[in-house]
């Protein structure tokens, strides 16, 4: 059975006075109803991929790979096209869920708005809808809730109202661009319980933008983890982030708290001008010099894909 | 837009010379006279006006005040909008609060009604002229100067000057400033436009000094004189392309310089 | 609400200074202060000169003098024209409805143009026509108003002869006003739709970078309706207050355009009282558009209150 989204080798390139390569070469699935992450730095164009695949990087943006969809390469489609597919077949949830409300409509217009603009529904059909659905995700006062104007909730019901915004079309993939970056520890929890409770009810794919490595572990089942632009490894997510490969997974898992927070050494490269040969070189320990002439390939390593020379 | 400033810094280059050496381009001395209200000819290319005088070389010899009131004006206005912004966004607190509300009671008052009572009393010459237009100028330029100083202010290199105990007055002018600069400098360009068509709009109302002959007064001349009546479209109309394109010209640096937003207007 | 009143407090300090200033100008130049408050050039009798000395009361100490001038203000009384023989209010009032007819209607339509024009202009700046645009409205707003009203009247009334090149009316028909308003009002729209375009154009730049505008894509709204369902509202609340501000800016430049085009409203007053220095005059028209502009900026704060539920609610 072919994977619900199939990312073949995409890149992104932002031109400007520098071309900043954002993303290279980066290929990644996801089946219907599986749950996987990309986790990594800022910086490290995790959240490019989850823009490619919805279709939202800027104009300046020059896009190569294909980004198949239930089988339709994404990148081909025209806005019309594209349209339809956001909100309907993939729904995306931003980090920072305040700012990614309109402050001048309330909330349940903008939940509501997909309903109107896909299915052409009813004002009232649409709200009474809108409104179960802020229902289903635990708001006792739905209706109440509906009136307000986003200013007028705290941030966590204004996640939970992107939330309900992103899945009321029950689109078969939903993407969380960092959906608990900048949140307190057991805010973290609660968001990250409430999508995982979420996909697995409705058997929903998501692909989880995370550079939150406990919360990736906790939710994914495969995991990707991208530096300076690349995947450096993919597997499953125990595997990758319980016994890391790649000296830059295993210097992610090391600098977390509960191991010691022992920092990678040095700083993530310059996307304009990332170094020759493998892009981890200059903080790798165990860097050999055709380390820094030779870009290393990824290779299989088990169940996993390691992009190393000297691991095994 | 790169080619806007491009644009902007060539036209304005033309006035600049126009101030500077209006001699050495002039047809005409300054005041050489001949028979009034001539037509265009091949010996004054813009005729004369009702006393006489060549009107092209009136043109390039106005360009000097002009230019002059617009851009002094704007330095006055700048002075006083950074010295304000500064102090305010530095100090913050009541400090911050009180010369932000005299910002506000400042810009609230109606500019060119307020122009038009202090010259009739003062019949200001050069310098009071420049003091009244920057004096009134300066609202915008404190507002953004304070905004920036209050970002700049958390940066790492300020707090640890703060830390080192060096001065504030040391480390708004050293520390502070060279970083606001780059909003300064549109802003700057701006409140020059400002002055420019303030000056033209009083030399219109004969209100500024007649012995400082602009564009705008030409325009002025032109109306009262009888150059309008008789439709000597080349009296009136020149001075006032150069009022317009002189501004465009100092606008379009100030825009083009990143003052791209919606604070950036003229006030 | 205490943004409100802080508000307040700034529009009277305003107001206050402005009073200050129409009280201490004449006063404080050099030349006889009676002379001054009454303006030039007037032909008075020694008496009369004499009643208005004791009226104003110059032995008497500052203070005294400023409460009987803020009293006399508050009874709308802002002087007497000695030039026209007629009480400074009176004159004021009889003129300013026709300055404040096409100041208001250049506002409104310059509003609307202004918005539509800096939207296309904002929404893709890079496209030529948008260049066009904000060109075109870079240079009107650059130009003097009584510029633009000169070249309009040459051009259409001198050369053209398509409209009547003086006054409001030649017969009082609605169909003459008409006529004689179209191109003043048609330069002052044009000056404030150009102010507002520019403005407008930064906010849409501006406000299409914001994230709700990207989520609104990510949920599948096309282009066209994320500008008008979203963008365009927001962008537009920055100029509600931006018009009020305007407004002093407007109505001045509405006051070269009459004296362009004759029209008999407050611009041709404030001109003649300029040419003749009739000082009484000029300090009632400076007092009477500052009253109003901080009207204008009031009226800005409560639409504003109405439409900005962020602001709604620190007002509950």
């Amino acid at each position: 059975m072919s994977p619900l989204l199939d990312i073949r080798s995409l890149s992104v390139t932002f031109r400007g006075e520098q071309a900043v390569r954002a993303v290279e070469d980066v290929s990644f699935s996801l089946a219907e109803g599986e749950v996987a992450a990309l986790v990594g730095e800022s910086g490290c164009g995790k959240s490019v991929v989850a823009h490619a695949v919805a279709g939202l990087l800027p104009p300046g943006a020059a896009v190569s790979g294909a980004v198949l969809f239930q089988g339709r390469d994404l990148l081909a489609l025209a806005e019309r096209e594209m349209e339809a597919v956001r909100g309907a077949g993939i729904g995306v949830v931003f980090q920072n869920p305040s700012l990614a409300l309109n402050p001048l409509h309330t909330v349940g217009r903008q939940v509501a708005e997909p309903l109107r603009v896909h299915r052409g529904e009813k004002k009232e059909q649409a709200f009474a809808a809108a409104c179960r659905a802020l229902a289903a995700l635990g708001f006792a006062d739905a209706p109440g809730l509906m009136r307000l104007y986003p200013s007028q909730c705290s941030g966590g019901m204004n996640q939970r109202v992107v939330t309900a915004a992103s899945t009321i079309l029950d689109p078969p993939l939903l993407i969380a661009d960092e959906p608990t970056k900048g949140l307190d520890r057991d805010r973290v929890a609660d968001v990250a319980g409430e999508l995982g409770r979420l996909v697995a009810e409705r058997g929903t794919a998501l692909l989880l933008i995370t550079h939150d490595i406990p919360v990736a572990l906790a939710l994914a089942d495969r995991v990707a983890v991208m530096y300076a632009g690349e995947i450096v490894e993919t597997g499953p997510a125990r595997e990758v982030l319980g016994d890391p490969a790649h000296p830059y997974t295993r210097g992610l898992v090391a600098s977390l708290p509960e191991n010691g927070f022992v920092p990678i050494p040095g700083a993530s490269p310059s996307p304009v001008d990332p170094p020759a040969g493998c892009r981890f070189h200059p903080r790798c320990s165990f860097c050999v010099d055709r380390c820094r002439t030779e870009r290393p390939a990824l290779a299989a390593a088990g169940r996993r894909l390691v992009r190393c020379r000297r691991c095994p | 837009m790169t080619d806007l400033n491009r644009w902007g810094v060539g036209l304005l280059a033309v006035f600049v010379v126009m101030a500077l050496v209006p001699q050495w381009i002039a047809p005409y001395g300054p005041k050489e006279r001949s028979a009034p209200y001539q037509d265009p000819s091949a010996d004054h290319l813009l005729g004369t006006d009702d006393i006489g005088d060549d009107i092209l070389t009136e043109l390039i010899y106005s360009a000097r005040i002009s230019l002059l009131i617009g851009f002094a004006a704007a330095a006055v206005a700048t002075a006083i909008g950074l010295a304000i912004g500064l102090v305010a966004g530095y100090c913050r607190g009541a400090i911050d609060e009180l010369l932000m509300g005299a910002t506000d009671v400042v810009l609230i008052i109606p500019k060119i009604p307020l122009i038009i009572v202090l010259a009739a009393f003062l019949r200001p010459g050069f310098g009071l002229l420049v003091l009244v237009l920057g004096f009134l100028g300066w609202e915008s330029i404190a507002r953004i100067v304070r905004s920036k100083t209050l970002q700049v202010r958390e940066t790492g290199f300020v707090m640890s000057a703060r830390c080192m105990g060096f001065s504030p007055a040391w480390i708004m002018g050293s520390e502070i400033l060279p970083n606001i600069f780059q909003v300064l400098v549109p802003k700057f360009m701006l409140a020059t436009a400002a002055a420019m068509i303030s000056e033209a709009s009083l030399s219109f109302l004969g209100l500024s000094d007649p012995t400082m002959k602009s564009w705008g007064m030409m325009i002025s001349f032109a109306f009262s004189k009888g150059g309008f009546i008789r439709e000597m479209w080349w009296w009136y109309l020149p001075p006032g392309l150069c009022i317009t394109l002189c501004i465009v010209a100092v606008a379009a640096i100030g825009f083009s310089f990143g003052g791209d937003d919606a604070e950036a207007r003229i006030e | 609400m205490t943004g409100l009143l802080a508000k307040g407090i700034r529009y009277a300090v305003s107001l206050l200074v402005v009073v200050v200033l129409t009280f201490a100008l004449p006063r404080a130049m050099p030349g006889d202060p009676v002379m001054n408050i009454i303006g030039e050039d007037v032909s008075v009798s020694p008496a009369t000169l004499d009643a208005i000395r004791a009226e104003i009361g110059l032995d008497r100490p500052v203070t005294e003098q400023f409460a009987s001038y803020l009293w006399s203000l508050l009874h709308l009384d802002l002087g007497y024209s000695y030039h026209l023989s007629a009480p400074v209010f009176d004159l004021l009032v009889a003129r300013m409805g026709w300055t404040l007819l096409f100041t208001g209607i250049a506002i409104v339509v310059g509003a609307a143009i202004g918005i539509l024009a800096g939207t296309v202009a904002g929404w893709r700046p890079e496209t030529k026509r948008s260049r066009a645009v904000t060109l075109a409205a870079l240079a009107v707003s650059c130009t003097p108003p009584y510029f633009l009203a000169l070249l309009f009247l040459s051009f259409f009334s001198f050369r053209l002869g398509l409209f009547p090149f003086k006054g409001l009316y030649d017969e009082a028909t609605f169909g003459s006003v008409v006529h004689h308003l179209f191109l003043p009002v048609l330069v002052l729209t044009l000056f404030a739709a150009a102010r507002n375009t520019l403005i407008m154009r930064g906010s849409v730049v501006q406000e299409k970078g914001s994230l709700y505008a990207l989520y609104a894509r990510a949920r599948g709204l096309s282009d066209r309706a994320v500008l008008f369902g979203h963008v365009l509202k927001n962008a537009s609340l920055p100029i509600v207050t931006l018009i009020a501000l305007d407004f002093g800016f407007i109505f001045s430049g509405a006051l070269f355009v009459e004296i362009v085009f004759s029209l008999n409203g407050m611009g041709t007053l404030i001109y003649d009282a300029v040419l003749g220095r009739d000082y009484p005059l000029l300090q009632g028209a400076f007092l009477v558009i500052a009253v109003m502009v901080v009207c204008a900026n009031l009226a800005a704060d409560l639409v504003y209150l109405l439409v900005d539920p962020r602001i709604r609610r620190q007002g509950q």
